[in-house]
């Protein structure tokens, strides 16, 4: 086992090398992929290092690694702490030991809470949790509970899904049962548990900063930003996504292929490498697929990632980027969801607004049901007369209910 | 010259087409090479479906046993009850019919439609009792039921096989000695009829002709008696059944012209052509002028497709004259087109033309009869789309059409059927056994019961072994009503429905079951309900979708989910827009497929 690991860990430091040139300034590495901590700290720490050595990354990068609360110790922690890594993404999903067991997790509420005093105790000071919601037999008190248990933590970043039972995995085969679909909670139910979990953490001094996501100030992701802004990005290893140049492409998938595939590249393609300079389509093997999309795609997709950060699509930015302003380049999507009130323009609030009952944010999103007041007087700043001025184009508290409806109105389809 | 002109007549799947293609094979017409099944059958959908819709003919040769060379025209009929117009005119060309009977299936509903309309035009009907090989033939039985039911002489049956190619002289030698070959002077002045016409591309409108008085030549002047066009022939043939040109067309005989005409509706079916020289007098009886029985609205689901829409209708029509259309606007389906077919198969086949040939996406609105209304001052007017119907205040009263309809069934589906038809307001009129344990039923029915789903639930309740056939009647005064279907308020123009008040109920109820099942939920609550006028007679709510949203979205998912929403788009964009309510084709449809 150890050696396949060995192999591995040369393998993602080989493709490393082959990106050989170093245009950009890297300001976050993702450690992820759901349990990277199945390797050992020192090999964690050995392809960070190899990391540091081929890139120009920025002093204060935000450096993650996500982790199962099952395969940490103290010990584990310190070394990753000290050899670099700087913010960590535990999979807690939740404190309740009912709920726990339902999601089928070994581990319990005590050692999750455990866990996070020992990633304090390594010297984190930036920890992000995953919650989920709408986990069969769930009851409102239920989460709130979970999420008063994470402000109590003092956790600084928190991600909220609502559980969806994918097709093809054990859960659909469980849950599409009719017996078993009653204990699912009903969609008033899950309505009422999001909007619960945005005002329990917005009065505690959150941002409500992503459709799912919520940090205390200054700790947003920033890694999780580039995707949101559609920006690009490296994916290295088995299964690992890229988007660069307008391309996004995707590695092999399964990890003995992979190591396979980077290790006898060298020895066929180096000549090609070193004479393109640039990631190309080095071997069909590594790259087990690409797509580039057409520039009116790439606005679409750009618009369907960026309309889930609640400040919404900076105007200018957008323009800077496309050469075309946003209602300009889809008039009809734009008016159409104004109308709607799916979408309206207006500055980011920076300000706490003094309608919103709490927040850091004056995010409409963040005041739940009773928003009414806010909401009109953030549609009223963002009529037609001097919408540039104000900046950013976002989604109302319905839009963000209805993101895909809105988002897929600027796909081409 | 010896001719023959005949006819094939059968009960649809009786064997019509088959015996032509033996006829022309026995006869030399095409070599093997050339022999498809089905020859005369031309368009994909006949020969898929395996029902002739459009007349064809062919020129046989055939020497006698008396040594003697005959000249045989046959000239095919479609083979379905909607299409009986057709037929009519087919046999106004003919001195003589084959009437072909299926030996184990024996007398149908359409076999003795089609005596009846062989006996109006004076003919000689020759009965071939087919498909004898089968295990399951019967031919004693049959021949009871000529006798029993067509009153005909069962000593005149032929008893073949199409299939295997029994009997095709005996049929050859039959049409020589009974059918009487062709009256008419050839030295009087041309009188020919127009059996049939279309456009062709290349040809222009060609017509097929039978000459019954005098002769046709090329770049003879010719003139239409109706309207007095002259046009020169430029050319003239015959089908054999393959194209075969010929100089001229005599009395007696059958074959096509053109005269480079532009305009179909110049060379009207049923019309007569004379000499511009030397013209007749009087005109050939000709046929009735055929009305459309059953309405029904055609919209693009894509609006921009409305011209290629319109396009493909007036093709269409070039070859079918009975198939009627004009423009028409609805609220819920924006531009499209009301058409007028001769019944629901007609309409099942436009319909699938239009998809198929000119790869348009439709959607149908339910079928609807013509009412004829009297309003509070009298006036009469005749309705085709329930959305026009005048206020219930402005009306007198509503009549509508009844048909005659013959049944013929296996007697122990007599009880279902009974059924079927007293649920779709029928009045009996007859009943009687023909033959052993087959029945013929007679009833009088409101067309409008019938376009729905009649046919469906006859072939169900007797498992596919009752066959029909109808004659349009008469109006009756009626106690109907307009049920309306409103979406949050709105009236939905395209699903109104005219009905009689005993159903309404039932039907509205049903109706807004069947659409809560389709319309999916949208992000305000939908409020479906049948009305009558004012009065709401049902109701039913498609609640709210309080969210749709991805929970997550990262870099590794971005392809994934924005095909996932992709996807979705591509579903809401096959929608109609009703209001601020977006439905599913399939809402349409739904009106179809309440009982």
């Amino acid at each position: 086992m150890e050696e396949i690991f060995d192999k591995y860990v040369e393998s993602v430091k080989k493709e490393i090398s082959l990106i050989s040139y170093q245009p950009y300034e890297v300001i976050s590495i993702f450690f992820g992929g759901g349990t990277p901590t199945i390797l050992e700290s020192r090999q964690l720490i050995e392809i960070l290092d190899f990391c540091k050595g081929v890139f120009n990354l920025r002093s204060d990068a935000e450096i993650t690694i996500e982790a199962n609360p099952e395969t940490l110790t103290l010990d584990k922690l310190k070394e990753l702490r000290m050899g670099g890594f700087n913010r960590i993404s535990i999979g807690i999903q939740s404190f309740n030991d009912r709920l726990l067991r339902r999601l089928g997790r070994i581990h319990n509420s005590e050692k999750a809470c455990q866990q996070i005093l020992s990633v304090r105790d390594a010297g984190f000071e930036n920890i992000s949790i995953d919650l989920m919601f709408g986990i069969p037999d769930e009851t409102i008190d239920d989460w709130e509970s979970d999420i008063k248990t994470a402000i109590k933590l003092n956790i600084e970043h928190i991600s909220t899904y609502n559980l969806t039972i994918e097709k093809g995995t054990p859960f659909e085969k469980l849950y599409s049962e009719a017996k078993a679909s009653h204990y699912l909670p009903d969609e008033d139910k899950q309505l009422e548990m999001y909007e619960k979990g945005i005002e329990l953490l917005i009065s505690a001094g959150y941002e409500h900063y992503e459709i799912s996501n919520f940090a205390k100030a200054n700790r947003r992701c920033l890694h999780n930003q580039i995707y949101w802004r559609n920006e690009e990005y490296i994916g290295i290893g088995a299964g690992a996504y890229s988007y660069i140049n307008g391309e996004r492409r995707w590695n092999e998938k399964n990890p003995t292929e992979y190591t396979k595939a980077v290790m006898s590249y060298e020895l066929r393609v180096r000549r090609a490498v070193l004479q393109s300079s640039k990631l190309k389509a080095q071997s069909s093997q590594l790259i087990a697929g690409r797509e580039r999309l057409e520039e009116k795609s790439v606005m679409g997709e750009t618009i369907m990632m960026w309309l889930r950060m609640i400040d919404g699509i900076n105007l200018q930015s957008f323009k800077n980027r496309f050469d075309i302003e946003i209602q300009s380049a889809f008039p009809s999507a734009v008016s159409k969801l104004l109308d709607k009130g799916l979408i309206t323009f207006g500055r980011p609030p920076l300000n706490p607004s003094p309608l919103c009952k709490g927040g850091l944010r004056g995010v409409e999103a963040g005041v739940g049901r009773d928003s009414s007041s806010h909401y009109d007087l953030s549609t009223s700043s963002g009529g037609e007369k001097g919408w540039f001025d104000n900046g950013n184009l976002r989604l109302t508290h319905k839009g963000l209910l209805f993101y895909n409806d809105v988002a897929a109105e600027f796909l081409w389809v | 010259m010896n001719i023959r002109n005949f006819s094939i007549i059968a009960h649809i799947d009786h064997g019509k087409s088959t015996l032509a293609d033996r006829l022309i094979e026995y006869t030399g017409g095409l070599s093997s090479r050339e022999m498809k099944e089905q020859v005369l059958d031309q368009m994909d959908i006949e020969r898929e479906r395996g029902i002739t819709i459009k007349a064809q003919t062919a020129r046989l040769k055939y020497t006698g046993s008396d040594g003697n060379e005959y000249i045989m025209n046959l000239i095919d009929t479609p083979g379905h009850v909607d299409f009986s117009y057709e037929v009519s005119r087919s046999l106004a060309a003919c001195e003589g019919v084959l009437l072909v009977i299926d030996a184990s299936q024996g007398i149908e509903a359409q076999t003795i439609a089609n005596v009846h309309l062989a006996i109006e035009h004076n003919l000689v009907i020759i009965p071939v009792i087919n498909k004898i090989d089968l295990p399951s033939a019967d031919p004693q039985m049959v021949k009871r039921q000529i006798e029993d039911i067509l009153k005909i002489n069962s000593k005149e049956a032929i008893l073949a096989s199409a299939k295997e190619g029994i009997g095709t002289k005996e049929i050859l030698e039959a049409i020589i000695k009974r059918i009487p070959p062709p009256k008419g002077n050839k030295a009087a002045p041309l009188r020919a009829l127009i059996v049939d016409s279309w456009y062709d591309l290349y040809q222009g409108v060609v017509m097929l002709i039978r000459v019954f008085e005098g002769g046709i030549y090329s770049n003879m002047k010719m003139m239409f008696m109706s309207n007095k066009k002259m046009y020169e022939v430029s050319r003239i043939g015959v089908f054999t059944p393959k194209d075969m040109k010929v100089d001229e067309l005599s009395a007696g005989e059958v074959g096509y012209i053109t005269a480079g005409i532009k305009n179909i509706r110049d060379a009207k079916v049923g019309d007569t052509i004379t000499d511009y020289e030397r013209p007749a007098h009087i005109p050939l009886p000709g046929y009735k002028d055929i009305k459309p029985m059953v309405f029904s609205g055609i919209y693009p689901v894509d609006s921009s497709q409305y011209e290629s829409l319109r396009d493909a209708l007036e093709k269409l029509q070039l070859n079918d004259s009975s198939f009627k259309f004009e423009p028409e606007t609805s609220l819920a389906l924006g531009f499209g087109f009301r058409c007028g077919f001769l019944g629901l198969l007609h309409m099942e086949i436009v319909k699938e033309r239009l998809e198929r040939e000119f790869n348009l996406n439709l959607i149908t609105t339910a079928p609807t009869v013509v009412y004829k209304i009297v309003n509070v001052k009298g006036e009469v007017m005749y309705v085709d789309n329930p959305s026009k119907l005048p206020p219930p205040n402005h009306i007198a009263r509503i009549e509508e059409p009844y048909i005659i309809t013959t049944i013929i069934t296996p007697d122990e589906f007599l009880g279902g059927i009974l059924k079927l038809t007293q649920d779709k307001r029928g009045e009996q009129r007859g009943m009687e056994y023909i033959g052993e344990r087959r029945v013929m039923v007679i009833y009088e029915l409101p067309l409008n019961e019938v376009v729905l789903d009649f046919y469906d639930r006859l072939k169900s309740v007797s498992k596919g072994y009752a066959s029909m056939d109808y004659e349009y009647l008469d109006y009756r005064p009626s106690s109907l009503v307009k049920l309306d279907i409103l979406l949050n308020g709105d009236p939905v123009d395209a699903l109104s429905t005219i009905i009689h008040s005993d159903k309404a109920y039932h039907h509205g109820r049903e109706l807004v079951e069947k659409m809560k099942e389709i319309i999916p939920r949208q992000m305000f609550e939908v409020a479906i309900q049948a009305s009558i006028g004012s009065r709401v007679i049902a109701r039913e709510t498609v609640k709210p979708l309080r969210k749709n949203v991805l929970a997550k979205c990262y870099g590794g998912d971005i392809t994934r989910k924005r095909k996932l929403l992709e996807r979705q788009k591509e579903g809401k964009k096959k929608m109609k827009q009703i209001g601020k309510v977006e439905i599913p084709h399939e809402t349409f449809l739904a009106v179809l497929k309440t009982k």
